[in-house]
């Protein structure tokens, strides 16, 4: 469109033609991630905490419009952000669901953690705040919406291509970084045997942590294993971005990034939230012909075949 | 303050921008070239987020794990104390909505527990205090504790860290009330499993106490 000023690689990787039903699919994931993350918590009780525990984050709260002492007012706003989410997942006014969502989890994601770290991130809402905004820029809602005749197929376009892609992207953010500040904050010797070991078994000599007590220390005690996932841990994080562009890679990294978290979790007892958003890579334009075929309905091909 | 304001700002740009471009697209001659903008100025915040250690919530610079462990690890816990004066240990579900790993950690952060004076201090320990105790006598009762499982049960998202449960039936709850409130720092030595020498050092950083 602006041959001066987009490069032709720039163009062929952010617009070339997408599937609606892959966006669409994406929005469902991230509607039911926040969905999933909200009604496993309770974090408007916590804005009924007394003064002293705010003392300590005041800068912060002005930004995400906490008034501490309101609980009503915040189970309100969880309330809309429930219908906010269900109308995003259901494909029902797109544009004012997802922008609601994200802004609503905007305010409430923060309560969870604020207090305590100062730094909100790492609950699993993070990503679904960003991917919404996107979403609710994007038309996500032409196909798999209550808005939408049963039948009703979009044809593919480069609208559908770029928000997908910029969504997943912010998602890769979670192992580039993850492997760059490992590296940043503690240099090559993270990856070493002694450190791995010792961080599996620190999960194990925390008291009370559980409920996994037997497969870290036996995977730490096997000779080279600590090494070898130091260093596969740091190559696989950083090489994650290949997923954005070979489906060789996305076939081979997805479900090999499950098994790490599934790993993780019960080596070190850390779970980590955001893995259902690995989902946002399955090719659901794909996985719907192949479903409807083998049911023996017609269908139109996959509206694209991305590399 | 300054990271306050960065991040606000950083984020209604974002929004902003989201929406400057879906219009844009919406328009007959839908630019790409705005659209282009806003996904460099997605990618610029991300990766000045990633390379810059800071955070800009919701953008995020992933700090997952990435210490190079010390010789000795030191632990901040609260234990209960009871009527009786002996301590015991909480089950991680009777301080939800609260998280115990944050819980312990807020006690010692820049601007957490310890830097609040006397009194405050009093206030919010009294308070965690009624807290558990009210969650204690839920688990005596044989009541459900813990508010994360609620809505959707064992399916519920669990949290970062994964604890065991303390109190797996009435019988293994403390029969008599909390009165007390006990924030030890543990020192461990990550030498293997199941070894004496892992336990380093205790000490006592504060108790706070209903009545004795």
């Amino acid at each position: 469109m602006n041959p001066g000023l987009s490069p032709t690689w720039w163009d062929r990787f952010w617009f070339a033609e997408g599937s609606p039903y892959d966006l669409a699919g994406a929005r469902i994931v991230v509607a039911l991630q926040a969905l999933w993350i909200l009604l496993s918590r309770d974090i408007p009780a916590v804005a009924d905490l007394p003064a002293g525990f705010w003392d300590g984050v005041r800068t912060q709260l002005w930004r995400f419009l906490i008034v501490p002492g309101h609980p009503r007012l915040e189970y309100g706003l969880q309330g809309l952000a429930i219908v906010a989410l269900v109308a995003a997942a259901l494909g029902v006014w797109t544009r004012v669901s997802c922008l609601s969502a994200a802004l609503l989890l905007y305010h409430l994601g923060p309560l969870e953690s604020i207090l305590w770290w100062g730094d909100p991130g790492e609950r699993g809402l993070e990503l679904p705040i960003l991917a919404l905004v996107v979403l609710a820029a994007a038309p996500c809602g032409d196909v798999w919406s209550l808005h939408r005749p049963r039948n009703h197929a979009a044809p593919a376009g480069w609208q559908y291509r770029w928000p997908l892609l910029l969504i997943q992207a912010f998602y890769i953010c979670i192992y580039v970084f993850g492997a760059y500040g490992k590296l940043y904050t503690s240099g090559l010797a993270w990856m070493g045997g002694g450190n791995i070991r010792e961080l599996i078994w620190s999960m194990g000599v925390w008291p009370s942590t559980g409920p996994f007590e037997r497969f870290g220390p036996f995977l730490a005690s096997l000779p080279g294993v600590p090494l070898a996932i130091g260093v596969f841990t740091i190559a696989f994080e950083f090489a994650f971005p290949l997923v954005l562009f070979s489906r060789t890679a996305r076939r081979i990294m997805i479900p090999a990034a499950f098994a790490f978290h599934l790993g993780i979790a019960v080596a070190m007892n850390l779970a980590f939230p955001n893995t259902p958003l690995l989902l946002l890579f399955v090719n659901w334009d794909w996985l719907r012909h192949r479903l409807r075929r083998r049911d023996g309905g017609a269908v139109a091909p996959p509206a694209t075949t991305t590399s | 303050m300054r990271s306050a304001i960065a991040g606000a700002a950083v984020f209604i740009v974002f929004v902003i921008g989201a929406f400057v471009a879906a219009y844009s697209g919406r328009a007959g001659s839908p630019s790409r070239f705005r659209i282009s903008l806003f996904l460099v100025y997605c990618l610029a915040i991300s990766a000045a987020v990633g390379l810059t250690r800071r955070q800009l919530f919701p953008f995020h610079h992933w700090p997952l794990f990435e210490i190079l462990l010390p010789d000795t690890v030191y632990f901040g816990r609260l234990m209960a104390v009871d009527s009786a004066g002996a301590e015991h240990e909480i089950d991680y579900r009777a301080w939800q909505p609260l998280n115990v790993e944050d819980v312990a950690t807020w006690a010692h952060r820049q601007g957490g527990f310890f830097a609040l004076d006397s009194a405050a201090q009093v206030r919010a320990g009294l308070y965690l205090l009624r807290h558990v105790e009210a969650a204690r006598q839920r688990a005596v009762a044989g009541r459900t504790i813990g508010s994360n499982r609620r809505v959707l049960g064992p399916f519920a998202a669990p949290t970062f860290v994964l604890f065991r449960r303390v109190w797996t039936d009435p019988g293994s709850v403390p029969k008599a009330p909390f009165v007390g409130l006990r924030w030890v720092v543990e020192g461990w030595r990550p030498l293997g499993p199941g070894r004496s020498d892992n336990f380093v050092s205790r000490s006592v950083r504060h108790e706070v106490m209903l009545r004795r």
